[in-house]
């Protein structure tokens, strides 16, 4: 990649030769691998890999993007060639012209930590993956069960025609389980997942057995639940629910694009309070738990930022060209999916600062409520312009006078962006954040992987599906 | 893209390497797309991609490796991958090997257009800003984002038993999200994805969002009811996707995932439904005349009348119980082992009205749904539907009585189309492979706003 790096930089002073004002280019080099033992077989074990060049050409205030996996000089030239001629192109339309936030030529390298590279250890991924698989259908009710290992290595180096030059790589790892169990009332579900931005070493230390037949047990809980009666409850989020909350009900509108192109909720209200006084939201690359973000795909390092602070709106998250409309400082949040997407505004891992209540003291005060947990949980969507959102919970609990009484499945919650955060009215103590090796967020048809959490909170008011 | 791959010649290195046999999934690719936000044309991307799947068996050990390739030196490592990966697996007794039929369809389904091919940014973008000037006619009514773009495409497939097979498609897609400004604030999106690039689509879909996004910038958020549904078709059709795709899946049932496992010949829906795969749908992005696994592909039913009939099987599902494979076979990526999908499912029901105004007249109480949000988080193993209503219509004594949002509903989706279903209405239209009207169903609680 060090050389391809130089001819990176060659092709960018082409570009400027051209007549682009701004050009930028992300050689990613990513290895995913993926082991499944499906009801006590090996279903499937792939790798996989991509490598190449995406550069993006400002002309005029246009702005295009091209890449190619070809990594030849001739290509290369080629393709920056392709994306100033489509920028060019763009640029006789008349509209409002992209400029970028200022940024200083950084040069910088960032590794994740890891000891044991998970991509050069053999047979062991498989002996662990099977018998956790095993293991989980044990428990007596489980007709099913899916374990699934990961890995990832993404190493991406930004380089950009004013001289910046920043390498990232990150080493992922981690294991998923689902069990399904069968009752007198028909199928259910649970799941779990636990990655680190660590290598095999974390595969090896972690109880994933114990991991697997707690996700059977509670299947096997769920398929006799109810589902609860749809209405309204105060619900009690555990960490990752309030993780999903936040990353749904308000990380999303809290993105700069969204808020400058009109398609945020949000738009207009920095300054303003948005949620409850107890409620403080942070997006931050380098937060225990979650994954690894020094600095974004436009090389600008990852700040904490104070997206809500004490209830008052404080900050969008951005990148070069939203913060250049929004008149904000870029916060790192501009991040492609692979070297093929064009740079958008993500979250990184986003969260709520704890607070002082203990889990019991959040149970005190509700009579009838939900604890709603997330083991088979499966995300949560959000539509930025209606303000609307709703996030599924796992197998969760009814609460009735302070206490937790039955089990209850199928519970999704939904709300007002900007209601929600105001009815919460206490928060935990405890905090956790997490990240997957599985997933991650989806926008504009981009994946990233992101991590979200935060304490328990308790909610007044959010409206539950039921029959 | 001047690398140019021979499958045939890929197994045969595989082979030689040692698999006892090898298949070959490849896929170019080439992109553009333009994109607009806040009124303006802002963005364009061209990208070229050549993807290479390789899964071995070395006797019953198999894996899969693969990528996008750059280089033959990238097809070598992936070949010798695949073959590290397969001698640490441990043998799967129920191999029954990969697939011995390919061949394609006798039917040849019409999913490429040379002309829709041989578009351009330059076109695409011309496109786009004629989209950007109807929307400039509507007073407050600006485009958030818009996007539109085509997608060339070439899919081949070999295996040490036959082949190759290959087949060129074209994709063109456009979408946007309307946003309408001053004191009544709301959104729209819609989008379209179809093989033929489609102009006319383009503005009639684009008019239809400027006056749908008045109405939901005017819907209101209300309080908890029992009522009636109908899901408009694009959200019929993603419903029906979410949960019956996987539930007639012969993998999902043969590994106890499925709540339709042991219900062959019974009935699981209304009478009045019938349920088709249909691979050879002109222009629809689900048609093939091969799945990937390079066996033909059928037209089948899957419900008749309310009775399930089959369940859909690949080679490996199909040999499990000692069956055909109805050439389901679908690949999550080039390198991934196949499952069992559909290619496009058409809903018909017998006795549909005419007009969706029809199916709004026969209801007291109950809620249009034009967009929702979380649909895609309904649980196919449990049955359970669940989706946020972030704009419909409310319908009071069979009429549209105002624009409404913010209503969760949940509810069993079986038991909904076959004990409670009230019928179809209006045109069928297909969506994400799935071709549907709007459909209703009684007895449904509306959690709102208390």
């Amino acid at each position: 990649m060090e050389n391809v790096k130089d001819l990176v930089s060659k092709a960018l002073d082409e570009a400027l030769k051209l007549g682009a004002e701004f050009a930028d280019a992300r050689i990613q080099s990513y290895e995913y691998e993926l082991i499944t033992y499906d009801n006590g077989s090996l279903r499937e074990h792939s790798y996989n890999r991509r490598a190449g060049v995406g550069f993006r050409v400002i002309y005029q205030g246009a702005v295009a993007y091209s890449s190619t996996t070809d990594l030849s000089r001739e290509a290369l030239l080629e393709a920056v060639r392709r994306a100033f001629s489509s920028a060019k192109a763009l640029s006789g339309y008349p509209g409002e012209k992209v400029k970028l936030a200022e940024y200083p030529a950084v040069k910088a390298v960032a590794r994740s930590h890891y000891v044991v590279d998970p991509f050069q250890v053999g047979e062991e991924k498989l002996e662990i993956a099977k018998t956790v698989n095993q293991e989980a259908l044990q428990v007596k009710g489980v007709v099913s069960a899916i374990t699934r290992m990961g890995f990832q290595r993404d190493k991406r180096i930004i380089v950009n025609s004013e001289g910046l030059e920043v390498t990232v790589e990150v080493v992922l790892s981690g294991l998923s389980q689902a069990s399904v169990a069968r009752s007198d009332k028909g199928l259910e579900y649970a799941s779990d997942y636990d990655s680190r931005t660590a290598g095999f070493e974390y595969i090896r230390e972690t109880d994933w057995v114990e991991m697997a037949r707690e996700v059977s047990r509670l299947a096997v809980t769920a398929s006799k639940a109810e589902v609860p009666k749809g209405g309204s409850y105060d619900v009690i989020l555990e960490p990752r629910m309030v993780g999903l909350l936040l990353h749904e009900a308000f990380g999303h509108a809290s993105e700069g694009d969204l808020v400058t192109t009109g398609a945020s909720i949000l738009e207009g209200l920095k300054g303003r309070r948005v949620a409850s006084e107890l409620v403080t939201i942070i997006d931050d690359g380098l937060v225990s738990g979650g994954y690894y973000v020094p600095y974004d795909d436009e090389g600008v390092e990852k700040k904490k930022v104070y997206v809500v602070d004490k209830g008052v709106l404080n900050n969008y998250l951005t990148d070069r060209a939203s913060a250049a409309k929004l008149g904000q400082q870029p916060t790192g949040n501009g991040r492609v999916m692979s070297f093929q997407n064009p740079v958008i505004v993500r979250q990184t891992n986003y969260y709520m600062e704890p607070g002082d209540y203990r889990i019991e003291e959040l149970l005190e005060d509700v009579d009838y409520g939900i604890y709603a947990t997330s083991k088979g949980a499966k995300g949560g969507q959000v539509d930025p312009g209606m303000g609307t959102f709703t996030f599924s919970a796992g197998v969760s609990w009814l609460v009735e006078k302070g206490k937790i009484t039955k089990p209850l499945r199928g519970v999704n919650l939904s709300g007002q962006i900007l209601d929600v955060l105001s009815k919460i009215d206490a928060v935990g103590r405890d905090f956790e954040v997490e990240t997957s090796v599985f997933g991650g967020c989806g926008k504009s048809g981009q994946l990233v992987r992101v991590g979200t959490g935060g304490p328990h909170v308790r909610v007044r008011g959010l409206s539950v599906g039921g029959r | 893209m001047t690398l140019v791959l021979d499958p045939e010649k890929i197994v045969s290195q595989a082979e030689r390497l040692g698999a006892s046999e090898a298949e070959v999934y490849i896929v170019k690719s080439r992109e553009h797309s333009v994109k607009a936000q806040r009124d303006a044309i802002t963005e364009a991307e061209v990208h070229e991609t050549l993807k290479l799947g390789v899964r071995v068996a070395l006797s019953k050990r198999v894996g899969g490796a693969g990528g996008i390739i750059a280089t033959m030196n990238d097809v070598e490592s992936i070949i010798e991958k695949a073959i590290s990966i397969a001698k640490t697996a441990p043998p799967d007794e129920k191999w029954p090997g990969f697939n011995p039929k390919i061949g394609t369809s006798p039917v040849k389904p019409e999913i490429y257009d040379e002309t829709t091919a041989s578009t351009d940014t330059g076109f695409l973008t011309g496109l786009l800003v004629k989209q950007l000037g109807i929307v400039r006619e509507a007073e407050n009514v600006h485009v958030a984002e818009a996007g539109i773009g085509v997608d060339v495409s070439e899919t081949i497939y070999a295996n040490s038993h036959g082949g190759p097979v290959s087949e060129k498609a074209t994709l063109f897609s456009y979408g946007y999200e309307l946003k309408r400004e001053g004191e009544e604030k709301g959104t729209y999106y819609d989008y379209i994805v179809k093989s033929r690039l489609d102009e006319d689509k383009v503005y009639s879909l684009t008019r239809k969002g400027v006056e749908k996004v008045i109405d939901a910038s005017r819907a209101e958020a209300v309080g908890s009811f029992n009522g009636d549904i109908i899901l408009g078709q694009e959200e019929a059709a993603g419903i029906i996707a979410i949960m019956l795709a996987p539930a007639v899946s012969a993998e999902q049932v043969q590994k106890g995932r499925s709540p339709l496992r042991g219900k062959l010949g019974e009935e699981i829906l209304s009478r009045a439904i019938t349920l088709v795969d249909d691979p050879f749908l002109s222009w629809e992005p689900g048609s093939s005349a091969f799945d990937d696994e390079g066996h033909p592909t059928l037209k089948k039913n899957i419900v008749e009348r309310g009775v399930l009939k089959t369940y859909l099987y690949d080679h490996y599902t199909a040999s499990v119980e000692g069956k055909e494979s109805t050439g389901n076979a679908d690949r999550r990526a080039p390198w991934s082992k196949p499952s069992p999908g559909p290619a496009n499912l058409v809903v018909e029901v017998e006795g549909s009205k005419q007009s969706l105004d029809e199916l709004i007249a026969g209801i007291e109480r109950g809620v249009l749904v034009e967009r929702t949000i979380g649909s895609w988080m309904s649980n196919p193993i449990s049955g359970q539907v669940n989706m946020t209503i972030s704009f419909g219509y409310l319908i009071e004594n069979g009429s549209i009585a105002k624009p409404v949002k913010g209503l969760v509903v949940a509810d069993d989706f079986y038991e909904a189309l076959k004990e409670r279903f009230l019928g179809a209405g209006g045109h069928r239209v297909c969506f994400s492979s799935v071709c549907t009207q709007s459909i209703a169903w009684a007895g449904v609680r509306f959690a709102g706003k208390d």
